[in-house]
């Protein structure tokens, strides 16, 4: 069977008329936790070291006083004529005390992440990028798109077809890619905590991420992309993991300039033809080729080797089942005979016999006293 | 369109620890619920048919009858078409008594949200089979608008929801939300005016009198 085609988005929205094979890259295994572990290290590999001064906390000359003065046996500051003469000083508890095990600059800040993995993480998370239903369940606003994955034409980025903002934005808009922008651009929040302090104010969606092509479309369009609200612009071939997966969660809403979807094939292999840019790289292949439960159940193979069930719905399962005999009668019975008995005389509901028990007749206690 | 490998069962492993609709809580045993439209119970699940006890004979296991069984071997670009249904339709069981999958949401093929029209009224609106990567053109919505009678409405909704081999597991659900949304439709009485009652009322009146 051919393989499916997607077809490529003109100017104003519609289809152009235009379509490309789906690229292979698309049919790789999707992995979620790879992704996520990879995503975990990749995240870890623009820190900037910190750590607190290596003198804090120690910057007096405090001793113990030892034992017999009715205090602790910290360090306390010496001298006096001040208010700090006589404080605990160096201990992680004392105020004004050095931290517990202060932070170093050499902490392992970077994690190398094996360059097979990354690669797996990125062609999967491509793979899940033209799931509609993993978009939807990433948040994105994509019920007006003409069709996943989206694919527009280069011919629309050509000559700075893109260079403006308003312009970027109208190609969005038109393809239905503009409801994600709007999105992005409302979720924008002031960030609880500290970090506002410390660069990181707000907190915003993520909006689509566009893939270009730099050797045909030029670089223009990331100007015209990069203010609009969580957008950003990617080269198709320096896809980053941390855009196509953010936060390590599968289904990045990807706008492809058609160049760089055609590009995929050359960049990315197929499962048998190796990658022309990456060396040594064969996209990964699926374990499974059929994941749909209920065919695989369904499958002429897997029925054919099945034994037909025994019996039907009131088929009974002695050794299997248990009934509970406070429901069932029948079951209650082969337990306890009586109950047929006690249930028709209402022995259950009978009290039980008034008066006070008869006195012991005399004779037979004194029978009883005389031995 | 997205490759033969990605089914609902793959999607659903991958969106059900964490989605965006899904809404966890600490409370009630760690419910959670689903805030997808197309989730006409709101609960965040996966759910499997009753077992249909059936006993094909062998000639029936392995006959031409079964024109939905799919090939497993080479399905390297297989088209993938909505198998429930058309296990549905062919009244085709397994002996092992699971005969479809039952689902409800954004990940499928099939399925249908009752959402509220803002004209008064509700809008149904179901999922196309097989146009899951045309999100645009992949649904149909239908408005049922607040004129017609309660009842006509549910049977209406009952009918798209169930009728034609498509989704009567949730004709139910989908009447009950019908129900639901018009009665917060309905106007809302004014209260009565208080009556004053005790010291008040006296005061009110004395007040009067003078």
């Amino acid at each position: 069977m051919a393989p499916p085609t997607v077809s490529i988005i003109g100017k104003d929205g519609k289809p152009s008329g235009a379509s490309h094979p789906l690229p292979t890259v698309f049919g790789a295994p999707i992995r979620p936790d790879v992704v996520n572990s990879v995503h975990t290290g990749m995240a870890k590999n623009k820190r900037q070291p910190y750590s607190v001064s290596e003198k804090a906390g120690h910057q007096t000359s405090a001793e113990s006083w030892g034992t017999g003065r009715a205090v602790a046996r910290i360090p306390r500051v010496s001298g006096g004529g001040t208010h700090r003469a006589g404080q605990a000083a160096f201990g992680n508890m004392c105020r004004s005390g050095r931290m517990f095990a202060p932070t170093k600059i050499w902490r392992k800040w970077h994690v190398k992440i094996p360059q097979g993995q990354r690669r797996f993480a990125t062609t999967s998370a491509i793979a899940a990028s033209a799931v509609a239903p993993l978009l939807l369940a990433r948040g994105h606003q994509i019920s007006g798109v003409t069709e996943v994955p989206l694919v527009i034409d280069s011919a629309v980025f050509e000559g700075a077809g893109a260079a403006k903002t308003s312009a970027a934005f109208k190609i969005l808009t038109a393809s239905g890619a503009g409801a994600d922008v709007l999105k992005a651009k409302q979720s924008k929040k002031l960030r609880a905590g500290k970090g506002k302090l410390r660069g990181r104010r707000h907190r915003q969606r993520r909006g689509p991420l566009v893939v270009y092509d730099p050797n045909v479309d030029g670089k223009d369009l990331v100007k015209g992309f990069r203010n609009l609200p969580g957008c950003e612009t990617c080269d198709v071939y320096a896809l980053n993991l941390l855009q196509l997966a953010p936060g390590g969660h599968l289904g990045r809403f990807v706008v492809w300039s058609s160049a760089a979807f055609k590009a995929l094939d050359t960049i990315y292999g197929t499962t048998t033809k190796p990658s022309e840019l990456k060396k040594d790289f064969l996209l990964p292949s699926n374990v499974v080729s059929q994941s749909d439960l209920t065919r695989l159940i369904n499958s002429s193979e897997i029925q054919s080797v099945l034994r037909a069930t025994k019996g039907t719905a009131l088929t009974k399962r002695a050794s299997v089942q248990k009934k509970n005999p406070l429901k069932n009668k029948q079951v209650m019975l082969r337990l306890n005979p009586y109950h047929s008995t006690f249930v028709k005389e209402n022995m259950g509901q009978q009290k039980a016999e008034a008066g006070k028990p008869k006195p012991t007749p005399k004779d037979f206690l004194e029978t009883v006293h005389e031995s | 369109m997205a490759s033969p490998q990605v089914s609902s069962d793959l999607i659903w492993e991958i969106v059900r620890s964490n989605n965006a609709f899904l809404v966890k809580s600490k409370t009630s045993g760690g419910i959670q619920f689903s805030r997808d439209p197309m989730n006409l119970k709101n609960k965040h699940s996966r759910k499997v048919s009753q077992p249909i006890p059936h006993q094909p004979s062998p000639e029936q296991r392995h006959g031409s009858k079964f024109k939905g069984v799919v090939q497993l071997t080479g399905v390297a670009y297989s088209t993938p078409v909505s198998s429930t249904r058309r296990y549905e339709t062919q009244s085709y069981r397994t002996p092992l008594g699971i005969t479809k999958r039952i689902y409800e949401y954004f990940f499928l093929e099939q399925a249908v949200g009752v959402i509220p029209n803002e004209k008064g009224g509700v809008k149904v609106v179901s999922k196309k089979p097989a146009t899951q990567h045309k999100p645009a053109t992949s649904t149909t919505e239908t408005t049922f608008h607040g004129g017609k009678s309660a009842r006509n409405s549910y049977k209406a909704v009952a009918n798209q929801t169930a009728k034609n081999g498509y989704r009567a597991d949730l004709r139910e659900a989908a009447v009950q939300r019908v129900s639901a949304i018009r009665r917060s439709q309905l106007e809302v009485k004014p209260e009565p005016e208080k009556k004053l009652r005790g010291n008040a009322a006296k005061k009110a009146a004395a007040a009067a009198s003078s």
